[in-house]
C-alpha cells in the first residue's frame, strides 16, 4: 500500500519538477557564491575606505588621492605596496599578501590594505 | 496531484533558496578599524559596543604611551615619581608580577634597553657597547617602587617601556567591559600581534585563527579555537637592517641585545590578555631549549615554529597546516 502510494506521489513529472526546483537551487547559489567570489583589497586611509580593488586583474602603479608617496601593485592576485617613503618601511616589507584577513598596515600614513573575499573564513589572522 | 502538490514544492524551494541566503547578516555586529597603541585596531563587535571598545583602547593608550607628551608612562619616566590613575598603576602590578613569575628576558623596566635600541633602528647605527652594558645597570623590576596610594616612583635611571604587555592589557579592559555590558555574544578584538576572541560565534563554530609565515609566504597553519586572548611574537617584518646584518625588533634583556632566537615564531593562547602579550614574546626568546616545559603548561598552549621547519604545538590545541 505504501509502495503504491509512494509511486503515485513520485509520478514522472513530479520527479522532472523536483530535478528541476533541485537544480534551480544549485544555480541560485552558484550565483550568489559567484557573485561575492574573488578577491579584493580595500584600502583604507586613517579608517576611511578608499579604493577596493579586484586581485584578479595585474595592475600596476596603484596611487591613492591625499595620499602621497605610497605606490601599490597587484600581480597575480596578490597585492603589495611597491613604493613608499616611509622610514621603517614595514609596509613594504610585509610583501604581497592574498588570503582574506590579512592586512599590510602603514602606520605613518595611517593606511591599511585588507583581503576580502569569500575563499576563507578564518575569523583572524594573526603574526 | 500536480497542481496540488506545487504549492509544496515551491515553498520548498523558497525555503531553500532562504536557508542559502542567510549565512551572513546572523549577528548584530559592525566593524570598525583605528590606530591606537602604535597599531591598526580592528574591531568586531555588537554596534553598541564599538564605541565603548573605542573609548576603553584610548584610554589604556593614554595611560601606557611611554612616547608622546599626553603618555602617562611618558609623564612617569620624566618626573620620575607620579600619582598613577588606576589603570596605570594595575598594569605596573600586573606587568611585573608576570616578570617575576615566568623570568626577567622582559621587564616593563627595560626601557633604557629597549630605546637604545629603538634609536639605533631610526638612526641606523648600532648603539655603543658602553652605552648598552650601562643601560643594562638601570633595568629590573625592583627598580619600580610603590608608595602610598597608587604614587609610583622609578630608582635610578630606570625607564618603563609597556611595549611586551600593553596591547594584550588593553584587550583584558575590553574582555571586562564586554562581559559587563553583555551586548555582544560575540566579537573579535584584533591588534595584528595580540587578538580577543570573545563570546560564541552565532554558528557555534570554533574561532579560526590563521597564523602567518614569518618569510611573508602565506600562512604557517590555522589554529580552531574557543573563546581566549592570543598573542603572536616573531621577527615578521619589523627587523631592522644595519650594515647588511639583519636584527630582531625583539631585545632580549639578559643580554642586552635583539634576540637571535631559533623559534621564528610563538603563538600563546589562554584566558588572559597580558599573559599571552608577555609570554608569546618570552618563548620567543627563550627558542626551543626550554619549549617543552611550555608545550606542557596547564595554564597556556602554543604553537611555535623554529628556523628549520619544526613546528611545536601544544598537546589538545587543534591545528593543522593549509
Amino acid at each position: 500500500m505504501k509502495i503504491n502510494a509512494m509511486r503515485k506521489f513520485l509520478n514522472a513529472k513530479e520527479i522532472i519538477i523536483i530535478f528541476l526546483i533541485t537544480t534551480a537551487c544549485i544555480i541560485a547559489l552558484l550565483f550568489i557564491n559567484n557573485s561575492q567570489n574573488g578577491k579584493y583589497a580595500v584600502i583604507s586611509v586613517d579608517g576611511a575606505e578608499t579604493l577596493k580593488i579586484s586581485l584578479s586583474e595585474n595592475k600596476q602603479n596603484i596611487t591613492l588621492e591625499n595620499t602621497e608617496n605610497i605606490v601599490f601593485e597587484v600581480k597575480n592576485g596578490e597585492i603589495f605596496v611597491a613604493h613608499t617613503d616611509c622610514p621603517d618601511e614595514i609596509c613594504l616589507k610585509t610583501g604581497a599578501i592574498s588570503r582574506k584577513g590579512q592586512t599590510i598596515v602603514c602606520l605613518p600614513k595611517k593606511i591599511t590594505v585588507k583581503i576580502i573575499g569569500t575563499d576563507s573564513d578564518a575569523d583572524v589572522v594573526v603574526g | 496531484m500536480f497542481f496540488k502538490n506545487i504549492s509544496f514544492y515551491s515553498l520548498l524551494s523558497a525555503f531553500l533558496l532562504l536557508c542559502s541566503c542567510s549565512f551572513d547578516n546572523k549577528t548584530n555586529n559592525a566593524s570598525s578599524e583605528l590606530f591606537v597603541m602604535d597599531t591598526i585596531c580592528s574591531v568586531s563587535a555588537d554596534k553598541d559596543d564599538i564605541n565603548n571598545i573605542c573609548s576603553v583602547l584610548s584610554r589604556v593608550d593614554t595611560a601606557l604611551d611611554c612616547f608622546s607628551k599626553d603618555g602617562e608612562i611618558a609623564s612617569l619616566n620624566e618626573k620620575r615619581s607620579v600619582e598613577c590613575s588606576d589603570t596605570l598603576y594595575d598594569f605596573i602590578k600586573k606587568s611585573t608580577s608576570l616578570s617575576a613569575e615566568y623570568g626577567n628576558e622582559i621587564m616593563l623596566s627595560g626601557g633604557s634597553v629597549t630605546m637604545l635600541w629603538k634609536k639605533a633602528q631610526n638612526d641606523k647605527k648600532l648603539p655603543d657597547i658602553s652605552a648598552i652594558r650601562s643601560s643594562l645597570g638601570n633595568i629590573g623590576d625592583d627598580l619600580i617602587c610603590f608608595d602610598n596610594g597608587n604614587t609610583v616612583t622609578l630608582k635610578d635611571n630606570c625607564i618603563l617601556d609597556s611595549g611586551a604587555f600593553a596591547k594584550g592589557y588593553a584587550l583584558d579592559l575590553c574582555k571586562d567591559m564586554l562581559d559587563s555590558n553583555k551586548n555582544s555574544d560575540y566579537a573579535v578584538i584584533s591588534m595584528t600581534s595580540s587578538v580577543l576572541l570573545y563570546g560564541s560565534k552565532p554558528d557555534n563554530s570554533k574561532f579560526k585563527v590563521q597564523i602567518r609565515n614569518p618569510d611573508g609566504n602565506g600562512t604557517l597553519g590555522t589554529v580552531e579555537t574557543e573563546a581566549c586572548f592570543l598573542s603572536t611574537s616573531g621577527g615578521y617584518e619589523r627587523f631592522f637592517t644595519v650594515d647588511g646584518v639583519d636584527y630582531c625588533h625583539i631585545i632580549d634583556l639578559s643580554t642586552g641585545y635583539p634576540t637571535k632566537s631559533s623559534l621564528t615564531s610563538v603563538t600563546v593562547f589562554c584566558d588572559s590578555g597580558i599573559m599571552s602579550d608577555y609570554l608569546s614574546t618570552k618563548i620567543l626568546i627563550e627558542g626551543t631549549g626550554n619549549i617543552n616545559k611550555h608545550l606542557n603548561s596547564d595554564l597556556y598552549k602554543i604553537a611555535a615554529f623554529d628556523d628549520k621547519g619544526n613546528s611545536y604545538i601544544s598537546d589538545g590545541l587543534n591545528f593543522y597546516e593549509n
